[in-house]
């Protein structure tokens, strides 16, 4: 249509190629002129293999680590998490607290996660748990696609919550 | 103009250019070639400059003015290549820095990768990892020991791990290499490939099997099974192996032993006891290993 | 349909072109800027799809983002639109092959054990419809477009209309 109109398929089909070579020439001059001022050059034949590699993190996603104030300011709105094993949970542990057992080898079931997530409906999660245990498992959750899971600060003994005072 | 038109003193004029140009190229020659001559002196000491551009230059020497060597030397690493080019620290870290500037390093990252190296070679509290029990890549006696935490569906552990089972083959008197499973949670096919090494072991064909799922592109069960049937293995006894209960509690082990190392994904490389910071390629380890080496024997 | 109907039928279609044509050369001008500004960045990323052999990712690298830009410049202005929009529906068509391979590997892009965060997100089924969506819109300004109402037409006019002078 904007093509003129009498000329033979032969002569717009030439024309068109010419266009294409220009517009991927064209690029060509401007690339090889542009990276020939560049301090930051790249060669044009790569010599090197390229790193595209990093370690793989077991944790695709950080929780955020709280402090006791933090619990201590949000007590109404807090859904305990317990990561220690089964046994450990039963003979103690935070009042209103969910055991969600830590697994070295395996995240957390799907199951398992559904129903956090449907029982933490508008509170913060705070993971607890001896020697770093309550980091791994907020961690994990937060890789799995959890909003928002926080932990207590390991260093901080979770038992002292238990002494009277919180919560 | 006029001397030209009158015709006297051309020669003259000629003289005083030509004297006054060679003036200037002396002067050029005297205060430049020095500078010249010192830069060259400089990289003639740095092992592989031979393959660096002029803008890797620039990056390098700025490196080697702003960081300061770590061993062998208490200087920044120009000054050190002056003063003591003859030191293998000096020279190795040189080394390394021309490796990281040719894989497109800037000097900020390059700057960062000397500060990883160093606490790579002398980290404020090395680890003991337990290794026995383990099957050895090398000789258990070498001076140096790897211990690698790794995963058989990371990508980065098909680089590290390989390379490391090559240097420890070519040279097991140098080095040793130990593995550990650290299988990442969120690769399906990791735990399956740990247990199959396990079991493999358990018939004395751990290092066969590990070679063989690292050679796979892919890790589905029938990878595996292969890989089985290539090592040579009793496939029932292997089945078995693998569904046992200790095989899965022997993974655990090892990775908690991991985690407690503060290993936070894979591979996580212990050389000596020294968590390995950098990159995880074949010539780099090398490196380090010879670092490592040199250190045990004192002579770093 | 009559003649008059069936002109009016075209009409539409090549209006609907328009916007298509400018989205598309607006996305690959937009594409190319970081690229050419980073072309290590680029070549990483090229690199992370482990597709293409090594010597072949830098002059890739190095020359397509220009293509994009140029091509990206002359969708928008409307001008050499057929032959900017060929080249676009190309390059669509090799990305779209390439996602594909990359996905037919089965790698696990989005674990966080690549280098090229950005080059890892990018492989993924959404980025197929994705692609596949600008595949169209480039053919659609292929097949309909016929730089109308772009700078193709308002040359093609002002000639003829020297042409009668």
């Amino acid at each position: 249509m904007s093509y003129p109109t009498g000329k033979k398929m032969d002569d717009v089909m030439k024309r068109f190629f010419i266009r294409i070579a220009i517009l991927l020439g064209v690029p060509l001059l401007l690339a090889v002129a542009v990276n020939l001022f560049r301090p930051t050059s790249l060669d044009w034949i790569a010599k090197e293999a390229y790193e595209i590699f990093q370690d793989c993190p077991e944790a695709t996603a950080q929780a955020e680590e709280v402090q006791v104030e933090f619990v201590r300011s949000h007590a109404t709105s807090l859904l305990w998490v317990d990561a220690r094993s089964e046994e450990l949970f039963a003979v103690k542990h935070l009042p209103g607290a969910v055991n969600v057992v830590y697994d070295t080898l395996f995240p957390v079931a799907e199951e398992d996660l559904h129903n956090l997530q449907s029982i933490s409906k508008g509170k913060t999660v705070v993971v607890y748990g001896e020697g770093g245990i309550g980091k791994l498992l907020a961690d994990d959750l937060a890789s799995q696609g959890m909003v928002g899971v926080k932990y207590l600060n390991p260093q901080f003994d979770w038992k002292t919550l238990l002494m009277g005072e919180m919560p | 103009m006029d001397g030209f038109r009158t015709g006297i003193n051309v020669t003259t004029q000629f003289k005083r250019i030509f004297s006054c140009a060679a003036l200037v190229l002396t002067a050029f020659c005297l205060l430049v070639l020095p500078v010249w001559a010192d830069g060259n002196g400089i990289w003639a000491q740095v092992p592989g400059a031979e393959r660096l551009k002029a803008a890797h230059k620039e990056v390098l020497t700025e490196v080697f003015a702003k960081a300061n060597c770590y061993a062998g030397c208490p200087d920044t690493i120009a000054n050190c290549l002056k003063d003591a080019p003859e030191e293998p620290a000096v020279r190795r870290l040189a080394g390394f820095a021309v490796r990281r500037a040719l894989k497109g390093g800037t000097v900020e990252s390059i700057l960062q990768d000397i500060k990883n190296r160093a606490l790579s070679a002398y980290p404020p509290k090395p680890v003991k990892p337990d290794v026995s029990g383990l099957p050895a890549s090398g000789n258990p006696k070498a001076k140096v020991r790897v211990v690698a935490y790794s995963d058989f569906e990371c990508p980065y552990c098909n680089v590290a791990l390989p390379a490391l089972r090559k240097i420890t083959r070519e040279r097991p008197d140098f080095a040793v290499l130990y593995f550990k499973n650290f299988p990442i949670k969120s690769h399906k096919s990791s735990i399956p490939s740990s247990t199959a090494v396990v079991a493999a072991d358990k018939q004395g064909k751990f290092w066969e099997m590990h070679d063989c799922l690292y050679a796979k592109t892919e890790l589905a069960e029938s990878d595996i099974l292969d890989c089985a049937q290539k090592v040579g293995l009793d496939l029932k006894t292997f089945e078995t192996d693998r569904k046992a209960k200790n095989t899965l509690n022997r993974i655990r082990k090892e990775k908690k032993e991991g985690i407690s190392f503060d290993v936070i994904g894979t591979p996580g490389l212990f050389v000596n006891g020294k968590f390995y910071v950098g990159p995880k390629n074949y010539d780099d380890l090398l490196d380090r290993l010879e670092e490592e080496r040199d250190i045990v024997e004192g002579r770093q | 349909m009559s003649g008059h109907e069936k002109k009016r039928f075209y009409g539409i279609l090549t209006m609907i072109a328009l916007p298509l044509r400018v989205y598309i050369g607006v996305v690959f001008v937009l594409a190319s800027l970081y690229k050419i500004y980073d072309p290590y960045a680029f070549a990483l990323s090229i690199a992370t799809y482990q597709i293409l052999p090594l010597w072949v990712i830098n002059p890739f690298a190095l020359l397509l983002p220009w293509v994009e830009l140029l091509v990206g410049i002359t969708m928008v202005l409307g001008y050499w639109t057929r032959e900017s929009a060929a080249l676009i529906s190309g390059m669509m068509v090799m990305f779209l092959i390439a996602l594909t391979l990359a996905l037919t590997k089965d790698l696990q892009m989005s674990c966080g054990c690549f280098a090229s965060q950005e080059a890892a997100d990018e492989i993924g089924v959404h980025t197929i419809y994705r692609d596949l969506a600008w595949l169209g819109a480039a053919l659609w300004t292929l097949i309909f477009d016929d730089g109308r109402f772009g700078l193709d037409g308002w040359l093609s006019y002002r000639n003829k209309r020297n042409h009668a002078v």
